[in-house]
Parts: C-alpha cells; sequence; structure tokens
C-alpha cells in the first residue's frame, strides 16, 4: 500500500488532463449538440431534445446503414478469424527456416490502412484496375467489383480482412506458444486425430485469446471508416453505408451537426452492448467450471 | 514528498512556449493567398491565369474534384477559418454559400474597377447568375453546357444517325454496346456527376425536380419514367459507371471504350490532346437529345473570413478573368463575356461551338436554390439504389421525395 | 500385456544423432526403468517408442506386433507426462474417459470403465473436480488413472515424480509399485533419480549420451557395475575412484599419490597392472592397522554417518552406520575388503573380472 500523500494527486494531472481534452471533453461536447438542431451552414442552434434521436431510429436510412454494418463486420471478423486461426496453426507447425513467412504475412497489417485502401481501389478498379485487365486478357469478363451492389459489400469484407487477418493471426500465434504440447501429445496418445485435438484441446485453451481477438476487432469494425470511404465512399447508392459512413454524411457532408452527434452517441451504446454481450456469452459457454 | 512548483520553474516552461506561439503565428499571418478549384482543363487553365496575376509565390492554387472542394470550402467556412481565400463555386454551391453568409460581396470593388477591366461586358444574365439577394459575390469565370458527344467514325459505319431524341439515344447505345467498349458513358457517382446526369433525364423526360412551391415532383408518373430510363442505358455503360465522374467519363471517351454519351463543353478539347486522346478528330458532337441538360455558371468567390488584402484578391480575379485571358481559356469553355461569345472565328476554331450554341437554347439550370446540393446528396443515393437494383425505382423516389422534404421543411422553406 | 522389443533404434535430430542403436529387451509384466543423467537420451527413447518421435531407424516392437512407424493412437499404450498433462477444462471424469470417447464409446461404458479406474486409484470422490481444484498427488493419480482405464500393452511414465515434494515421491513410489502388482501391465519408467530405479525397477538399463551402458537387475548392476559411469551413477553416496596399480603381491593397490591399500586376499586383476581401483563408501570399514586417513568432515544424518576423509590428497567418502566419535582433523584408519573392491581398466572404464 502507498501511503497517501498531498502531493500525489499531481501526478495524476497529465495523463488525466491529456485524456479529459481528447476524450471526455469532444465526447461532453458531441452528447450535448445531440439534443440540438444545428445545422452548420446557417450556424444556429435550437434545442430538440430527443427529437435527433427520433428521428433517426424511425429513419429507413439507419437502419439500412445498421444492417449493413452487421453483414458487414459479422462477415469481416468471420472470415479474419477463421483465416487468421488456421495461419496461426500452420505457423506453429512450420519449422523454424519457414517462419521467415510470418514477417511476409504480417506486412499488409504494417501499412497504413488509408494506403492499403488505396492500393486495393487499384486493384479492383473497373476495366484498368489490376485485376480487371489481368481476367479481361484472358477474355473473362469480370464483375463490377467495387460497383455492384453485392460485390461492393464483398468487396469491402475482403479488404477489412486483408489488412486485419494478420493481426489476429499474431494473438493467436502467440496464444498457442504458450499452449503446453505435453497436453496435446496426451491427447494423441488417447486417440485423437488433428481435428479433435484442435477442437477437444487447442480451443478451449485459446478460448481468452479468442475472446480477446474477437472483441476488439467486433468492437474495430463496427467503426469501420477508413476503407469502406476510399474504395467506395459507402456506395453504390446505400449498398455500403455502414453507420460511420452514414454519419460522415450527416456531419460533414450535409452540415447536420446535431443529427450526426446523436447518431454518433447511438453508435456508442450499440458497441458498448455488444461488446458486453459478446464477453459475457462467450465466457458462460467456455469457462463453465470457474467459480 | 510533496511536490512544490516553484514560479521560476513555471515561467521558465512559460517562456519558450509563448516564443514558439508568436513564431508559429506569424509564419502563417504574412502567407499567399490560397485559391482552391474544381479540377478540369478549362480551370487548370484559369487558375494559372491567376497565378500569373501576382507576384511569383503570391498565388497558391490546389485544385481537386468538386465535392472534396466544396467540402473542403464547407468545412473551413463553417468554423470561420481564414485557410482559404478564394474558392470556385458553381451555380448550385454559390447560392448555398451566399445564403450562408460565408462570401465577401464584391459590389463596390466592381464598380471601382468596372472601367479597368471592361466588367460590363459580361451580359446580365451571367451577372444574375453570380448574384444573390441583390450583390455580387463572385467574379464570372466559364459558361458551361454539357453535350453530346459521339464517335462519328463508329456511327457512320454503323449507319446510325447522331441521336435527336432519348429514344434515338437508348437504341444507338444498344446497338454499339460490346463487352471492350460500352455503348455510351455514364457518370453516376454522387454527388455532382450523378446529379448532372440524372438532371438530364429528368428535364428530357421527366417533368423536372420541383413545383413552383419547392414541393418534389420528380417521384411522379414522368419521375419514374425518367429514371426507369436511366436505370436500362446503365446496362450499356462501362463496369464501375456508380463511382465515374467527369475524369473517368472523359478518359472513357478518350481511351476509346465507350462510343457516346453526355460530357461537360470543358471536356471537348480533350478529345483532340494528342498527348491524352486515342480518338483525336474521331469525336463530334450535337446538343443532348430531348434538351434538358444542364447549363452551368462558375467562377471564383472570396472567402468572408480571409485574412488577404480583398482588394489585391479582386485584382486577381478581374485579371483572370480579363478580355485577354478569357479569348485564350475559349478554347476550354465559353468565356462569359459578350464580347468574345458573338466572335464568328471561334465557331470556326473549335469544332464544338456550334453544337454549344444550340444546347445553350435547350439546356436549364439546376433549380435556383440554395440547397440543390443537399437535396443531391440525399436523390442520388436514392436513384442510385434503384439503378442498381437495390430498390424499386418507384420505391426510392418516393423515399428520396420524402427525406427532401423533410430537409427543405427544416431549413425553412415552406414556412409562409 | 505384451513384452516390448527394441531393436538398433537410432534416432536423429537434423545432422546430430542422439540415440545410437540401442538394443533392449522387454518381457511381458516386467517393470523397466530408464535412467541417466540429462541428456542421455532417456526421454528421447521413451518417445520412440510411444511414437511422439519418429524413429530414424531400427525397429520397435510390441508383443508380435512393428509399431515403428505407427501414430501413438494406434500402438494400444498409455503415457503418464512430468507435468501430468491434464486436460484443464475437463473434470477429472471427463479427464479419464477421453480416450474411451475418441473410440466411441458409449456414455455408460464409459462411466463403468472409469469408475472402476477411479477405484483403484482411490480418485472416486474426486470425479467431478476440475484439475487445477487437485493437489500435485491428486493429479499424478489422474494421471495414471487416465492411462489406466485405456488397459493398454504398455504403460510409458516419463519422470512423473520429479514435480512432487520428497515425502510424497516416497509414498508415490510405493503406489506404483502396487499398481503394478496389481494390473501386471508392462512399465518402462524413465527417471534421472536412482534411488527411485533402485527401489522401483525388475530391470534397469542405464543410459548415457545416446548409449545403453548397462542392463540388469538393481541389484546386478549394483553389486558389478559393468563401466565405471555406472559404478559411480548407482549408489549414494558414489562409489569412491582411485587411480593406481595393483601392488607386486596382488594383494594390495597403490594409487598414483602412493597411498597403500592392502585387501588382506588376492583380487583378480594381474600384479603391477594399471586399475582404477573403485570403493563404495558403505563398503569401508574402520581398522587401525588399515590405511591411514584424515577425518575432513563428519556429517551425522541421524541414521547414518558420512565422513569426507582426505587420502594422501584423495578425496573419499565413507559411510557408517553407527554413531564412531569422530572429529575434524583426526586421524582415522581405513579397512577395505578384497570382494567388495571393484577394478576397472583406466582406458576402456570396463570392470575388470
Amino acid at each position: 500500500m502507498v501511503r497517501w500523500q498531498r502531493g500525489l494527486w499531481l501526478f495524476f494531472l497529465p495523463s488525466f488532463g491529456l485524456l479529459a481534452v481528447v476524450l471526455l471533453w469532444p465526447l461532453g461536447y458531441a452528447i450535448y449538440l445531440s439534443f440540438f438542431d444545428y445545422y452548420l451552414g446557417s450556424d444556429v442552434r435550437s434545442f430538440v431534445g430527443l427529437g435527433n434521436y427520433a428521428d433517426l431510429l424511425t429513419e429507413g436510412r439507419l437502419w439500412n446503414s445498421m444492417w449493413t454494418t452487421i453483414l458487414i463486420a459479422f462477415g469481416s471478423v468471420a472470415l479474419e478469424f477463421i483465416v487468421g486461426f488456421a495461419l496461426a496453426l500452420a505457423l506453429y507447425r512450420l519449422h523454424q527456416s519457414a517462419k521467415v513467412f510470418s514477417v511476409l504475412l504480417f506486412l499488409p497489417h504494417i501499412v497504413t490502412p488509408v494506403v492499403a485502401a488505396l492500393f486495393l481501389k487499384w486493384m479492383l478498379a473497373s476495366n484498368w484496375g489490376f485485376i480487371d485487365a489481368t481476367l479481361l486478357t484472358f477474355d473473362i469478363v469480370p464483375p463490377d467489383w467495387l460497383g455492384d451492389p453485392i460485390w461492393a459489400k464483398i468487396s469491402v469484407i475482403l479488404a477489412d480482412a486483408w489488412v486485419f487477418t494478420p493481426l489476429v493471426m499474431m494473438v493467436l500465434y502467440a496464444a498457442l506458444q504458450g499452449l503446453d504440447t505435453s497436453v496435446v501429445e496426451a491427447a494423441q496418445i488417447d486417440g485423437a486425430n488433428n481435428w479433435r485435438v484442435l477442437r477437444h484441446i487447442i480451443v478451449p485453451a485459446l478460448i481468452p485469446a479468442i475472446i480477446f481477438t474477437i472483441s476488439v476487432r467486433l468492437m474495430d469494425v463496427f467503426r469501420f471508416f477508413d476503407i469502406i470511404y476510399v474504395l467506395t465512399g459507402g456506395g453504390p447508392g446505400t449498398a455500403t453505408e455502414t453507420i460511420t459512413i452514414y454519419t460522415y454524411q450527416l456531419g460533414f457532408r450535409m452540415l447536420e451537426v446535431g443529427k450526426a452527434s446523436a447518431l454518433g452517441v447511438i453508435t456508442l451504446i450499440v458497441v458498448a452492448s455488444l461488446l458486453l454481450t459478446i464477453n459475457r456469452v462467450l465466457n458462460s459457454i467456455y469457462r463453465g467450471g470457474d467459480q | 514528498m510533496t511536490i512544490r512548483l516553484k514560479a521560476t520553474t513555471i515561467l521558465a516552461g512559460f517562456a519558450p512556449a509563448v516564443l514558439l506561439g508568436a513564431m508559429a503565428t506569424t509564419a502563417v499571418a504574412q502567407d499567399a493567398i490560397r485559391v482552391i478549384s474544381h479540377r478540369q482543363p478549362a480551370l487548370e487553365y484559369y487558375t494559372n491565369q491567376m497565378i500569373k496575376a501576382l507576384p511569383e509565390g503570391r498565388v497558391t492554387a490546389e485544385l481537386m474534384p468538386i465535392d472534396k472542394e466544396l467540402e473542403l470550402a464547407s468545412i473551413t467556412m463553417s468554423s470561420q477559418s481564414d485557410a482559404i481565400d478564394v474558392v470556385y463555386l458553381n451555380d448550385a454551391s454559390f447560392r448555398r454559400f451566399a445564403a450562408n453568409g460565408w462570401l465577401e460581396p464584391l459590389d463596390d470593388l466592381w464598380e471601382k474597377y468596372k472601367d479597368e477591366y471592361d466588367l460590363d461586358d459580361f451580359p446580365p444574365s451571367v451577372i444574375e447568375a453570380v448574384s444573390y439577394d441583390g450583390h455580387i459575390y463572385s467574379m464570372p469565370i466559364l459558361t458551361n453546357t454539357e453535350l453530346f458527344f459521339y464517335r462519328k467514325d463508329l456511327l457512320e459505319e454503323a449507319g446510325i444517325n447522331p441521336p435527336a431524341t432519348m429514344d434515338d439515344y437508348m437504341a444507338a447505345a444498344a446497338e454499339m454496346n460490346s463487352p471492350r467498349r460500352a455503348g455510351t458513358i455514364m457518370s453516376l457517382k454522387p454527388v455532382d456527376a450523378a446529379l448532372n446526369e440524372a438532371h438530364w433525364y429528368m428535364n428530357a423526360i421527366g417533368d423536372g425536380w420541383f413545383d413552383e412551391n419547392w414541393r418534389p415532383i420528380f417521384n411522379n408518373e414522368a419521375g419514374v419514367k425518367a429514371i426507369t430510363a436511366l436505370k436500362e442505358m446503365s446496362q450499356y455503360a462501362p463496369r464501375g459507371f456508380t463511382s465515374h465522374a467527369n475524369d473517368e467519363s472523359t478518359i472513357n471517351l478518350q481511351q476509346g471504350l465507350a462510343t457516346m454519351g453526355l460530357q461537360w463543353f470543358t471536356r471537348a478539347a480533350a478529345m483532340d490532346n494528342p498527348e491524352q486522346s486515342r480518338v483525336v478528330d474521331l469525336i463530334d458532337w450535337v446538343a443532348p437529345p430531348g434538351g434538358g441538360a444542364r447549363i452551368a455558371n462558375d467562377g471564383y468567390a472570396i472567402s468572408k473570413f480571409s485574412s488577404a488584402d480583398r482588394e489585391e484578391v479582386f485584382k486577381m480575379l478581374a485579371e483572370a478573368a480579363s478580355k485577354e485571358s478569357m479569348l485564350e481559356g475559349a478554347k476550354f469553355s465559353m468565356p462569359p463575356r459578350l464580347s468574345i461569345l458573338e466572335n464568328a472565328d471561334l465557331a470556326k476554331q473549335y469544332r464544338w461551338y456550334p453544337a454549344a450554341r444550340k444546347a445553350l437554347e435547350t439546356g436549364a439550370a439546376f433549380p435556383a436554390m440554395p440547397d440543390f446540393l443537399d437535396v443531391g446528396e440525399i436523390v442520388t443515393r436514392h436513384i442510385l439504389r434503384a439503378v442498381t437494383g437495390e430498390a424499386e425505382v418507384q420505391a426510392a423516389l418516393d423515399q428520396a421525395a420524402q427525406e427532401t422534404e423533410e430537409l427543405l421543411a427544416s431549413r425553412g422553406y415552406y414556412e409562409n | 500385456m505384451a513384452s516390448l522389443t527394441i531393436q538398433h533404434a537410432t534416432k536423429s535430430f537434423g545432422g546430430l544423432e542422439v540415440l545410437h542403436g540401442v538394443d533392449i529387451q522387454i518381457a511381458d509384466g516386467e517393470f523397466v526403468v530408464l535412467v541417466g543423467p540429462s541428456g542421455c537420451g532417456k526421454s528421447t527413447l521413451l518417445r520412440l517408442i510411444a511414437g511422439l518421435e519418429d524413429i530414424t531407424q531400427g525397429e520397435i516392437l510390441i508383443g508380435d506386433r512393428e509399431v515403428s512407424h505407427l501414430h501413438p493412437k494406434d500402438r494400444d499404450i498409455a503415457m503418464v507426462f512430468q507435468s501430468y498433462a491434464l486436460y484443464p477444462h475437463m473434470t477429472v471424469e471427463e479427464n479419464m474417459g477421453f480416450s474411451l470417447r475418441m473410440r466411441d464409446v458409449n456414455l455408460s461404458e464409459r462411466k463403468d470403465k472409469v469408475r472402476a479406474s477411479a477405484e483403484i486409484l482411490g480418485l472416486t470422490n474426486l470425479l467431478g473436480r476440475y484439475p487445477r481444484q487437485l493437489s500435485g498427488g491428486q493429479r499424478q493419480r489422474v494421471a495414471m488413472g487416465r492411462a489406466i482405464v485405456r488397459d493398454p500393452k504398455v504403460f510409458l511414465f516419463d519422470e512423473p515424480l520429479s514435480n512432487l515434494d520428497a515425502k510424497l515421491r516416497v509414498q508415490m513410489r510405493s503406489e506404483i509399485r502396487e499398481l503394478h502388482k496389481k494390473l501386471g501391465t508392462t512399465i518402462v519408467y524413465v527417471t534421472h533419480d536412482q534411488i527411485e530405479a533402485m527401489t522401483m525397477a525388475d530391470t534397469i538399463v542405464v543410459m548415457r549420451d545416446g548409449y545403453v551402458e548397462q542392463i540388469g537387475s538393481p541389484l546386478d548392476l549394483y553389486d558389478r557395475p559393468a563401466n565405471i559411469f555406472v559404478g559411480s551413477f548407482i549408489g549414494s553416496p558414489a562409489m569412491n575412484m582411485l587411480e593406481g596399480r595393483i601392488g607386486g603381491d596382488r594383494q594390495s593397490f597403490v594409487s598414483n599419490r602412493g597411498t597403500q591399500i592392502a585387501f588382506g586376499a588376492p583380487v583378480s586383476p594381474e600384479a603391477d597392472r594399471k586399475v582404477i581401483l573403485g570403493i563404495r563408501p558403505e563398503d569401508i570399514g574402520v581398522s587401525e592397522t588399515g590405511t591411514p586417513a584424515m577425518v575432513r568432515q563428519v556429517e551425522p544424518t541421524g541414521a547414518d554417518l558420512h565422513v569426507n576423509l582426505d587420502l594422501d590428497g584423495d578425496g573419499f567418502t565413507a559411510l557408517f552406520h553407527e554413531r564412531l566419535p569422530l572429529e575434524e582433523g583426526q586421524n582415522m584408519g581405513l579397512k577395505v575388503l578384497a570382494d567388495q573392491a571393484h577394478f576397472f581398466d583406466p582406458d576402456s572404464g570396463k570392470r575388470i573380472e
């Protein structure tokens, strides 16, 4: 126990001050603004109480964006998790010399997301993008990767997975390192084949890491912005318009700052409750024996 | 151990901070005049003229696609920052910025320099287009009109006449469409490009956007017919058309990836540019079939929050818009000066002028409301949903109309 | 239950050969202990038998079946690990029943078999617990229970008692012996502790650096170690070794430092032969006319007396079972009997018969 002394609270000030400025104040201001009808062009604020929230929650466009967000979020995380886990297992079994691959596999994640998105846009651009040009030389007519509503969603999911799978891979790989190999060997002797070892031994042992990864990625992908913005801008139409893109439209294009703030608050609540639910569910399934 | 903050320590920390702050602010204050603009060949020319009008280093110009430029201007001016001095505005955006009180009125300077720069050479309709609420806010720089571009060699070969109606256009596009070369270009990137394309269909086939009381009528029977036609036409458009704006469509024509379509007068010269185009001398022009394509009057305005010397800036703009400058600029865009428009030699020199003259007669500007671009945000998204098949045309337009009414109501359009 | 035959087993990791052609024959129901210092290859050999490592050359047969390249689960063996390797998220009952589950044995049959094995080990009232709720000894028993349930042909133990405290170790040693008596299954047991080896084994295999040094019963190894290594490895405190040669009369030994030790009877090596003399500390007697030695340290353990002696510069350890009144610095006389002396060839290290 540290003996409390008068001057000690001063040590809190720098970090708390920074947090307050960067986090608490903007958050507070956003919540405050969400109760106003505030069009930035005319700079006129009028108090509407929960009017913005009511408007948003009864709006078709909001629910559409919510649905798109859920679709992209779960699609993305599922893909990154499965591929990342498979890669982690593969790396785990590889011999020393082949582990140099892990560096290469990690490259998409090191690049800034916006740069990665621009790169992917060049790959996917119609007619003169890398993929289209290649397919056309073989006389295969490719679909409109970024312009067809369904393909645009798939492209966005793949783009996010491309950038973040290495992260999932690394976290799970690190967790695998901590695995007691003799438990795996005992299972092998007991008659488990590779698939059963995975299901009964490895996955239960990795649960904390898995929960962590899924939670963090879901939380992040719900607030997904840069990649979608660069790739499709939320288009075509509203096919890839997630909550964040819609918030951006409201705030920076239509300059309806009050409504945008309200949407921001709604997003915060949604993500927070999602996180808590997932945590609770996964924990109860796998930590059943815990006191 | 308690911490005693000595007064001297605090002061010692403060002094360098203050010094740095002072240096930073002085660095910001002295600087060049900052111009931001949409990017297209004519504007590249005119911003260059602005840079040349003043001593070297006094002017910097940044060109970017119009949606980005307007976004940047909106954000900067809404926070009343002096980061931008001069901004390019077309008739649609101009009204909104003036209504917001973001632009500097130019009446006094206009009077002062009327003779020196022959400002009476601008016809009244043009001055009207750059005025709001009785004050002049912008220096007119070009009149632009949408033209119908087409590959005369390909149409001749197929025995098709240049289309005069929308039905002709649809038939021709269908006939000329192939996997390697699309039947027609289509620029459906929100907001500006999509709005232009839709505006044409809405006027040529539909009944227009609003009635006299600003109530949306674009979701009526004719409007649905118009957008349905747009949707049908899109099957002859190049892949990726939902993100094509003027740049991409121009390239499509230049590279021979599409046969015909609607594009701006200001892009005509680019077709014959041997350094960029594969179709030099192969493109010809008519007025857009069915009429109703967009006419625009563009100019450059001074930000109300600019910290530059407004007289200096005005003179820079007037130089760029001078008779000599516009004579040369006639290649890229139609100069709004009477003396030049009536110049017969130009019609002979530039092949697209005749079509442009005709288009000026049959075309239509955007509805004269400050909020049309915001309406465009709503409408273009829904039109795209209809075109890509995400929603039925009627349903999408109905939803767009509903959201538009809500928006305009909140902006005070229906209060009498 | 089955015999286990290891023929010329060789194992290399990359370019490094760690087991060099090991031959061991184990009879059905035998309790064999593989013992040796760290790095001698005993664990590697055990893992080869289990199938957790691939054998580079040679064969392994369980009963009549060659299993050299079979997957562990097809060899019909069971293994108890040093770290117990219990499945942390399963109860004791689930741990023990896991192997049966992998063979798709139905639930009721599983329960019966698990209960039966649990009774043998006294685990019946722990079946619902999780490994983290058990003590070290209980966990070890569960690990054994898991192995028993499979009713395998061979049990393999990999240093199972190393993680337990001394008292528990002694108790578990006898429990394992009991288990062996009850079940009669062939056991291969790896340890680095020679006391465990001596007390538990029917047959001991002493290994060093990938070679088998000697195979024999515990007392065999104790009485007639095949070479210097086995001689100093088996028995605690370790055998004393002195370099020197047999005296001219063939009844004595002269160390290189000139110390003379008389045996009172002829010994097997010829006179004047260079030898290394090995004497166990417990085989040393006290005699006033014996070889003089100085007492350096006296360590009473209560039951015994360990005495560190100085023999003309050579260190020497003696173990007495009575409490002699010795003090540091005191001189005393040592006596060694001829048939308690071990002789080894200095060059080859081998025992001289």
